[in-house]
Parts: C-alpha cells; structure tokens; sequence
C-alpha cells in the first residue's frame, strides 16, 4: 500500500485550475527576514501595514520588537507573480491504480481528461506583480539572495534559447 | 474530484504571463491544460518538478528561492518557509537527452516514442508534445526517414557542438547582465561591475560550462569541457563551482542532493521491471533521501506544523 | 556603544518601584478631562501603498471596524484646573520612534548661570515609553523653584505632579523644560537589535543628548544634576568628560536631594503618564481594554493584560515592550515561533542537520551551480 502510493507521487499531476490564474485578485505580499513557525490568518493590515514608516533608508517597520528596513520588488518583466494553494490529498485516492494504459495511449489522451484520479489540482488565490522584500535593521538591498534570484529569468532566458543554426 | 482545498498550503508562484493570456481562450475547453508534472532531472537523474502547459505546448523549469529564516504575509495571513518559485521557459533538450543517451547505446535508430518512455516517471510522454520538437532534435541526433516516420539515433559529436553555441549565448548574457563569474568571489556579489570588468574570457566560459553542467549528466559535462578546452583545474572534478565554493563565502554543502543517479542506476532501470518494483525503487531513491531531507532541513512544512496548532 | 553596557536588557528589580504606583490617578479633579484612548476626530488617512483589495480570500480577512478604525486622541489636554498640560501632538503623529518636545528658553536663562536637573521616568514598566527630561534655571532663582515646593515625582499624587507641572509652566519666564519620549518600539528595537542597546546606554546617550540640546538652545548651563542610572561614579566620569565646562553631580536620589532634578523628574512623570493614557496604538486595534495596571512587569494587573492581549503572530501592539522578559516569557507560551537569523539555537541545529546529511553522500555529490547557491535557488522536487 505504502509503495504504491509512492509511485502515485511520481506521476502524479498536480493540475492548475485555470480559471483562478485569470481570476486571481491582486494580492499584497512582504517577505519577511525572519521564519514565522505558523501557516495561519494574520491581522496584517491591523498590526503591521499601519506601522510601516517611510524613512531615510527605504521603509520601516518593526515584527515583534525587532526593526525592519524594507523595499519593494518587482516580479522580472514577462512574468506574474500567483500565490497558490494545493489541493490536500484527498483520502483513499492514493491508493487507487486506475491510471494503468492511460499513458500510452498518446493519441486518445489529447481528448481524454488529463486529469486522473489520483491527481492534485492547485489554484490561485491571488496575483502580484511586486512585494516588499524586509530585512532584518538594514535594507536587503541589491546583494540580498532573493533580489538576485529575481534576476534568474532573464539568465534563463539565455541558457535555454534555441541555438543560431550554422 | 476532491476540492478541498489548504488554506494553509500558499506557494508562491511566478509564472509566466502569456500562459494566463493564452489560458484566457483556452480554459473553458481544455481543463488541466497547465499542470505540473514529474521528471527525471538531467543533472541528477532524480525526480524533479517541471511545468507543462498543453495550450502553449511548452515546458518549464521550476526553480524555488528557499533561504533559511524567511516567511510571507500573504494577504491577511502568513506562510512560512518565504519560498518563491520561478517558472522559466525550458529547452526540452535538455530532458530528452537524458533518453536519447541511454538509447544510443544500443547503437541503432529508434522513433521517439520507443525512446522516451519511463516507468517511474511516465509523463515524460509529454516531452514529445513540445511544439515544434522534431525541428530541435537534429541538435544532438542523426536523423533518418523510412516511410514517412523519422528515427533517431543520439549524437555525442552535433551534442557537444550544440552544447558549445548554448555556452557561448550563455557567456553574452553572463556579460549582459553583470553577472561576476571570476574566482574570487564575495558571497554576494553577483553585480559587482569593478569586477565583471577584471573578469577574464575563460571565466565566462568556465561559469557557462557549470550552469550548462547543471542541465546535462556529468559524463556530458566533462566531455563539454574538453571540447570547449577549458585548462584543467587541480581538484577532481571539472565542475568549477565546487571549487570555487570553498574560496567564496557559501556553504560547500548543497542544499540539494543531486547525487543519486548514476551509471549504476541507469542499468538497472533497462531491466524490465514491474511497475511494483519501479515505485519501490521510487520510493527507496527519491522519498528517502532528497524529499525528506529537504524537508526536515527547511523544517516547516506545512502539514507538520499545522497538524501542532 | 556606551562603557558602562553590563548592565541586563531587564531592568534590574531594583529599578521597580516597591510600591507599584497605578497609572491612573484616583484623584476626582482632572478625570473628568482626561482623554480618552480614543477620541472624535477625522479618521486617519491610509498612505495609498497600503490600499488593499477587500473581501478576497475571505476567511483570511479580518474586516476592521469602522467605528474605531483610526480614530485618534486630542493633541491638547486638559488636565488639572483649567490649565493646558503638555502638548504631546507631535508624539501622537508618530509613537514609533523618539519624540523632543521642549518649551520655550526663558530669556534669562541664556544670560544668567544655570542649573540643570536630569530625570527619567518610565524606566521600569513593560509598557508605554520611557521619558527622559530636564529641566533648568537660573541659580539666582532657585529659591523660586524651591518655593513652588517641587519634588520627588514619586512622592506626588498625579494631582499634585500635574499642578506643580502648570505652576512651572506659569514660571516659564525663568523656569525652561525638555524631554525626550522615548516610545516602547524604539526601546524594544534597541534592546533587541543585532548589536544589543541595553537600556542603561540608551538612557545616558538620551540624558547626554538632552544636556547638549539645552547647551545648543542658548542655555548658560554650569552645573548639572542627575539622578543616576548604574553605578553614579562611572556615568559622573562619562558625563563629566562629555561637558568638561559643566560640574556634573551624579547622585542616587537626587531627585528628592535637588528641586532642578524634582522638576525634571515631574516633567518626565507627567509626560510619560499623560502619553500611556492618550497612548495612540499604531495598530488597528479593537476591544482593547484600558486597564493595564501600573504597567509594571510585577503587577498582576499588568501581566493579565498582556496575556488578554497577545496576538499569535504579532505579538502585542508597539504599546509594550517587546525586550522585558514579562513580554517575552508570555510570546513564547503563547505565540507562535519566530526565528531570526541571529538566533543562536536555530542556526547549530541547521548545521548540523546539513552536515550529517551530506556525510551520507559520499563524493559523488554535484552541488548545484554557484549561480543558484548565491541566489538561493534550487530545482523543484516537490511542490
């Protein structure tokens, strides 16, 4: 039971409802320099939006007595930025086999459903095209890990454009 | 169809724009036209993420920003581990390479379709979906047409050579973008134009090499080297970064295990083995060692926490 | 960095009051005009990058009401018998940093050699800001300060503070004042900062800074006095070589030994009290009950109400402060983890788990590119 359920891992789809990409509401985002062990509802726009300062050194603010200096990002050009949810697996999928031939079948597949039974479906629950990245008493700046990892599409970009032909 | 849906389980995602565009004409008819799929990586052979989009018949890499000690305010709530994940246009090569080696050791011609076929990651089917393939693979395959089908046979020689223009783009947009590719390296200087300006011509290739080498099997990654005839540095592996890691502020330790798929590996998956076997052997590789590790290391997966609270 | 920083984030039990005194005076007079946390005034106007798109994701909205939605307290207070008490108008625009307020330089004082009293208030409490003050006069007046019968803040009713603190005003002609709020926010960001700011060096950088705010109004300081914090001997040396044309006087006590002292401890006490009760919570919040007691970290009064207050992932509101063990003990019973890149703990364990784990591995590890590691960036495994 346990094995087969792995295998489901491996092929398994997680598939994007699309609708919630086009229907996804602008979304307000910080990036925070410290790790917070919760996933929960947080009264940000009551605690924290209301004490952000605009100071010398970009933005203020401060999360549970430490002070925060912060600027605000923009997702590369060419890109959206979603913050999505998946579907939590539901019970007694996982151990279902009903995908066998499904694969091959490479001709019908195009019009069957993509989606198996065993599959997970993600959706969006929100669009953003910027957010504010804090760190901890100083600006992240331009040498902070997350602003250089914002320059990775443009490289991608590159490394992955087909080749000039002789 | 379940559709519960976690509250709690917000990933944050930058896709790109046009999907949503073409998505706009396209989501009514075709549902589960975007999904996110499971491949073997390349580099490591190992189970990796990948987008796939059927609308744009196009692949994506998915790359994830982790560093320790970050979260989101999401909204009105908050999320933790602070993850981003990238989704980048991916040249299908680069996986169907992966197939395309193991088959040319049989020396002989094959369609696709014989090629590109995995048990433990069966979607990779889809690879041959990619729009406008068979025009790619003449890169890195001898080609030949018996009635009307096409077959294929891996080329080690055009490979390297395709592999070479794929440095050279690389080491133009190294250079476009500021990117500080020399030996000393402070850990965060990645714009640095003081430097960018010292850095010397095989640096750029060297650093091309290694982001390339991240993309192919590490045999095909020692041959690159020796064709684009980067000068032998002392350590044992050719790969640059690990080298260079040690002199640059970073940990030498990956946080990622990309060491699980070799030669060994690959022999054993010719077998024919039942699709029991194949899911054991899932299991045993990817769930025991890279998933888990990576999730106790960056600690706070959702489920985890939430089962606490 | 001040010298003298042994001293503990916590202030030690000696600087609580045996006696907690209430923040809020029994006394019938002025009650009636004091004001409220909350009071009728136009709404406060959100800065436009903080507009927000309501009702999206609704379970985690939290509509604020509009009843108390930035509402703000009066600027100008009324306390004591048809008098003008301070006006804290300019801390109330912004309780998140460091506030100066002074008033005028009596004419006489730029002339004549003066002497300058230094006190504090607030110093203990876990709660609201810490103030610092000083107040001077001519020494030819002296005995006209004396006369008005100031002294120790701390042996004073609220009553009596806020009537001596209308008389001084009344004397402005010789007698001049300055403080510094320093806001709970500040203190808790000090204290807690990478490099530690302990309390006893933000105290003689404020004091410090306050004597040379009166040097550079035009006041003919010559002798100073100052109600110690720490050890006397070292802060006297450390102020006396800061105004090396001053005689300095350190001394335990000296608010009750000298009325310039007195009075500055009245002005401090008297703003600090009036800024705790007109306190403008830079949160949205609602239902928050007023009583907190002395705001002392032994009252149980105090303690009830940070525990009835403590929001799971923020905390408390900037009110409190964040770097008293009281605040502290209560976040980590009752809030969620928080880990910073400075904590000790959180990063061995991380250490040590990458460790063993690539110890498993044996050489053939092909760690991503240093591209990626510099950006923190790695392939997808899972989603």
């Amino acid at each position: 039971m346990d094995s087969s359920g792995e295998s489901v891992v491996e092929k398994q789809r997680v598939h994007v409802r699309p609708a919630t990409l086009l229907n996804a509401a602008p979304a307000v985002l910080h990036l925070l320099p410290c790790e917070v062990l919760a996933n929960r509802p947080a009264p940000v726009q009551r605690f924290f939006t209301p004490a952000i300062r605009q100071g010398e050194d970009g933005l203020q603010v401060s999360f549970r007595g430490r002070s925060l200096r912060g600027e605000e990002v923009s997702v590369p050009p060419g890109l959206e930025g979603y913050v999505t949810v998946t579907e939590e697996k539901g019970e007694g999928l996982i151990g279902k086999q009903d995908f066998g031939g499904s694969e091959n079948n490479g001709e019908k597949e195009e019009q069957k459903s993509l989606e198996r039974s065993f599959d997970r479906f993600m959706e969006a629950t929100g669009s953003f095209s910027r957010f504010t990245v804090w760190g901890l008493e100083t600006v992240p700046g331009p040498y902070a890990k997350v602003r250089g990892a914002l320059a990775w599409p443009i490289l991608a970009a590159a490394i992955h454009a087909q080749v000039p032909e002789d | 169809m379940a559709s519960r849906f976690s509250e709690k389980g917000g990933v944050v995602n930058l896709r790109r724009k046009v999907e949503a565009e073409c998505l706009k004409d396209a989501s009514k008819k075709m549902k589960g036209g975007l999904m996110f799929i499971k491949l073997a990586n390349p580099c490591s052979g190992e189970g990796a993420i990948y987008l796939f989009s059927m609308c744009l018949k196009q692949l994506f890499e998915i790359k994830i920003f982790k560093e320790k000690h970050h979260s989101w305010f999401i909204n009105e709530s908050v999320q933790s581990g602070g993850l981003l994940h990238f989704a980048t246009p991916m040249d299908p090569l680069f996986l169907l390479l992966h197939y395309l080696i193991k088959a040319g050791k049989e020396e002989k011609f094959q369609p696709l379709d014989q090629v590109v076929m995995d048990d433990i990651f069966p979607d990779c089917i889809l690879l041959l979906k990619v729009l406008e393939l068979e025009k790619l693979l003449h890169h890195v395959t001898d080609e030949k047409e018996i009635d009307n089908k096409k077959y294929y046979k891996y080329s080690k020689e055009k490979t390297l050579k395709w592999l070479g223009k794929k440095v050279n783009q690389t080491v133009a947009a190294l250079k476009a973008n500021h990117v500080s590719v020399g030996a000393r390296v402070q850990s965060a200087a990645f714009f640095s134009g003081d430097q960018v300006s010292s850095d010397k011509e095989e640096d750029y290739i060297r650093y091309a090499h290694g982001l390339i080498s991240d993309y192919i099997p590490k045999e095909l990654s020692d041959n690159l080297s020796k064709y684009l005839k980067l000068p032998e540095i002392s350590a044992p592996l050719p790969n640059p970064p690990s080298k260079r890691l040690k002199i640059s502020d970073e940990p030498v330790e990956a946080k990622e295990d990309y060491t699980k798929f070799n030669s060994k590996d690959l022999k054993t998956e010719k077998q024919k083995n039942t699709k029991m076997t194949a899911a054991q052997k899932a299991l045993a590789k990817v769930d025991k060692t890279g998933m888990k590790s990576i999730d106790a290391f960056f600690g706070v997966k959702n489920k985890k926490k939430i089962e606490k609270i | 960095m001040s010298a003298n920083s042994l001293c503990e984030q916590q202030p030690a039990a000696g600087d609580v009051p045996p006696q907690a005194e209430p923040l809020r005076s029994q006394g019938g007079v002025c009650k009636a005009t004091l004001p409220t946390l909350y009071s009728e005034l136009p709404p406060r106007r959100n800065p436009p990058e903080l507009q927000f798109p309501q009702g999206h994701r609704a379970t985690f909205t939290v509509p604020v009401s509009q009843g108390l939605r930035g509402r703000r307290g009066v600027s100008c207070v009324s306390i004591g018998v048809g008098g003008v008490s301070m006006d804290l108008s300019e801390l109330e625009k912004d309780n998140t940093g460091r506030c100066r307020l002074s008033s005028p330089v009596p004419a006489v004082c730029r002339e004549e050699p003066c002497v300058l009293g230094v006190d504090e208030a607030g110093r203990g409490p876990v709660l609201g800001p810490m103030v610092y003050a000083i107040c001077y006069c001519p020494q030819s007046r002296l005995t006209d300060l004396e006369a008005l019968k100031v002294a120790d803040s701390k042996t004073l009713s609220e009553n009596e503070r806020d009537r001596l603190f209308l008389k001084m005003e009344e004397d402005r002609d010789f007698v001049g004042w300055a403080l510094d709020v320093l806001s709970p926010n500040l203190i808790s960001t000090s204290m807690l900062g990478r490099v530690k700011y302990n309390l006893n060096s933000l105290s003689h950088d404020t004091a410090s800074g306050l004597i040379q705010y009166a040097l550079d109004q035009g006041v003919n300081v010559t002798q100073v006095f100052v109600d110690t914090v720490g050890l006397a001997e070292t802060y006297q040396e450390r102020l006396q070589k800061r105004f090396p044309d001053i005689t300095v006087t350190v001394k335990a006590k000296a608010d009750a030994l000298y009325p310039v002292v007195s009075a500055a401890s009245i002005c401090a006490k008297v703003a600090r009290d009036q800024a705790v009760k007109s306190w403008q919570f830079v949160e949205k919040v609602q239902d928050l009950d007023a009583d907190y007691g002395s705001g002392y970290p032994n009252d149980p009064k105090t303690k009830a109400w940070l525990r009835k207050h403590v929001e799971p992932v923020f905390g408390f509101p900037q009110l409190v402060r964040f770097s008293w063990r009281t605040a502290q003990a209560i976040l980590e019973k009752e809030a969620e983890g928080v880990t910073w890149e400075d904590s000790a703990a959180e990063e061995q364990e991380g250490s040590r788990k990458i460790t063993s784990y690539f110890q498993s591995e044996g050489p053939q590890a092909r760690p991503p590119h240093r591209y990626f590691q510099e950006r923190g960036l790695e392939s997808a495994t899972a989603l």
